[in-house]
């Protein structure tokens, strides 16, 4: 693939071995699951160049390796942040527009985009965690990145805190016009950022998909995740129960539903729906009733049955089993 | 008398101190990143000078210097002057005595730094020595002070090492310890206790401000 990321990298280290290969488009959003010790965060540092790896890295058409980290064009937003404590919030993120010759004007719109103007003269060991994350990517996002690479940037946040940077991080990447690669294993981030998800497990890449998250149910222990969403995973029993108004926000095979007064949310598509027959072996839950031909924007899925006891929001991505949506 | 003395060992001590930051961080950044198996070995050997006498590193120096040996003689051919009982003699010195006053905290420092913040640097455009000099030394400032503080106040009370390899010349060896010394021999205590008592109150606010710093009560 001659536009766009493309990498296949191989490392070892005492315990795990990383052997990652996939092709990327040149622009969106792609968010790269898994459980920890994936080595998630290990291929970021790969791409980057800040962890030797053998193999190949390219970005529309120009090869990234072996290159040292400054010649990549390469921004990484980090876990802990990692900002410059000498310096105020202005310098931070002025530290990588001026060796990368950003516009000024481009550097303004990034600081308005995550409304960082008031906090430019500030020290940043005076920043609230919000704050701090949200210069971490500014700073991230005005040395121009080719390929922009974030590592679990809200992690340690509250459910509050992450509320609020998710629509500044959203707008801010989309702004940009760089592909971005994203570690998370928080279900709702992924949910609100990506277009496309990348799983990996073991050290390799062992899913792709385009918009559908590459998930099984399986994966949410404890319902623990589902409540972060206000939501709950419905087996197939508790769906034949269900009396009330839900919102349905997952695949035919699995399901995760919601109080639909608890839905919140603003990108989602929410169709009238009915929850049917669970009774089947293998289908978590069937929906009966008309077809509903789902708008491309939004969805892989060429159609979907409606009833009228529940409702379907479709928020991006949809959930979906074992990369089934894959493009490649 | 006084004042030659004095001169001369703030002089001795600035120019100590400027080489060995300059030698010091260089040094001090690679014990502080490297992973190479020497490190131990060069650690040990930067802190000699701490466990030391200073008349067996004053020794040794005097023969390394003198002007049979290969280095002595070196440098009567390039200045037409000895390096023992000189000036230039004493710098050497006092460099090699104070090496680990300079090197330790400069370590310490640099080691606070972490390669992290040196990856967002590179992540960022920075060449390494660009995040070297933008990013690392300033976060390292604290280190930085203090190494030069204590690369100062050490040099200027030197005694062991400056006899052992300057002697006590009027002018150009003798610094303020050797002074001092020379006072008491001669049983004049009051120049004795004028430079003591310089000595003791500078080297205290000295402490006072590098403990200070240290603590982070005062910003630098």
């Amino acid at each position: 693939m001659s536009e766009g990321l493309s990498f296949d990298l191989a490392l070892g280290h005492p315990g795990f071995t990383l052997s990652a290969s996939a092709d990327l488009p040149g622009q969106g959003i792609t968010a790269l699951v898994g459980p920890s010790g994936s080595g998630k965060t290990t291929l970021l540092q790969a791409i980057a160049g800040l962890e030797a790896a053998a193999g190949h890295v390219t970005l529309n058409g120009r090869a990234l390796h072996p290159l040292p980290p400054h010649k990549r064009g390469v921004a990484v937003v980090f876990q802990n942040a990692r900002l410059f404590g000498h310096m105020d919030v202005a310098g931070n993120i002025g530290f990588g527009a001026r060796r990368r010759g950003t516009d000024p004007a481009a550097v303004a719109r990034i600081v308005a985009a995550l409304d960082l103007g008031p906090l430019m003269g500030r020290s940043v060991s005076r920043l609230s965690g919000g704050e701090t994350r949200r210069v971490a990517l500014a700073r991230a996002l005005a040395a121009s990145p080719d390929l922009l690479l974030l590592d679990e940037p809200l992690s340690g946040l509250d459910a509050a805190r992450r509320d609020e940077i998710l629509p500044y991080l959203s707008r801010a990447i989309r702004a940009a016009g760089c592909p971005a690669l994203f570690v998370t294993h928080d279900l709702e981030e992924s949910l609100r950022l990506a277009d496309r998800h990348l799983a990996m497990d073991g050290g390799r890449i062992t899913g792709a998909a385009r918009r559908p998250l590459a998930l099984r149910l399986d994966d949410i222990p404890d319902d623990h995740m589902a409540r972060r969403l206000g939501a709950q995973v419905l087996r197939p029993s508790q769906a034949m129960r269900a009396a009330e108004r839900w919102s349905l926000v997952i695949d035919p095979a699995s399901a995760i539903v919601m109080r639909a007064e608890r839905l919140h949310a603003p990108d989602a598509l929410i169709l009238p729906a009915r929850l049917g027959n669970a009774q089947g072996a293998g289908r978590a839950v069937e929906i009966c009733g008309q077809d509903v031909v789902w708008p491309s924007s939004l969805s892989d899925f060429a159609s979907v049955a409606g009833g009228l006891e529940c409702q379907i929001a479709i928020r991006r991505p949809l959930f979906r089993l074992d990369g089934t949506g894959d493009d490649s | 008398m006084i004042w030659d003395a004095v001169w001369l060992s703030l002089r001795l001590s600035a120019l100590t101190t400027l080489i060995l930051l300059a030698l010091g961080m260089p040094l001090a950044w690679w014990l502080a990143t490297t992973r190479s198996r020497l490190r131990p070995l060069v650690e040990a050997v930067t802190a000699l000078p701490l466990v030391l006498p200073p008349t067996v590193l004053g020794f040794y120096l005097l023969l390394l210097m003198s002007p049979d040996a290969p280095l002595g003689a070196f440098w009567l051919r390039a200045t037409g002057d000895t390096l023992t009982f000189n000036f230039a003699g004493l710098v050497v010195a006092s460099c090699l005595y104070s090496l680990p006053f300079a090197v330790q905290p400069l370590q310490t420092a640099f080691v606070a730094v972490g390669p992290g913040i040196l990856q967002a640097a590179a992540t960022l455009g920075a060449a390494p020595f660009d995040a070297f000099r933008s990013v690392a030394l300033p976060m390292a400032r604290r280190g930085v002070l203090t190494a030069a503080v204590l690369s100062f106040a050490h040099t200027m009370g030197e005694f062991g090492v400056v006899l052992m390899v300057g002697g006590n010349i009027p002018g150009r060896t003798r610094v303020i310890s050797v002074e001092i010394y020379s006072a008491v021999e001669t049983l004049d205590y009051r120049t004795a206790h004028i430079l003591s008592a310089g000595l003791l109150v500078s080297s205290l606010l000295v402490l006072l401000v590098v403990y200070g710093w240290n603590r982070g009560r005062w910003r630098v």
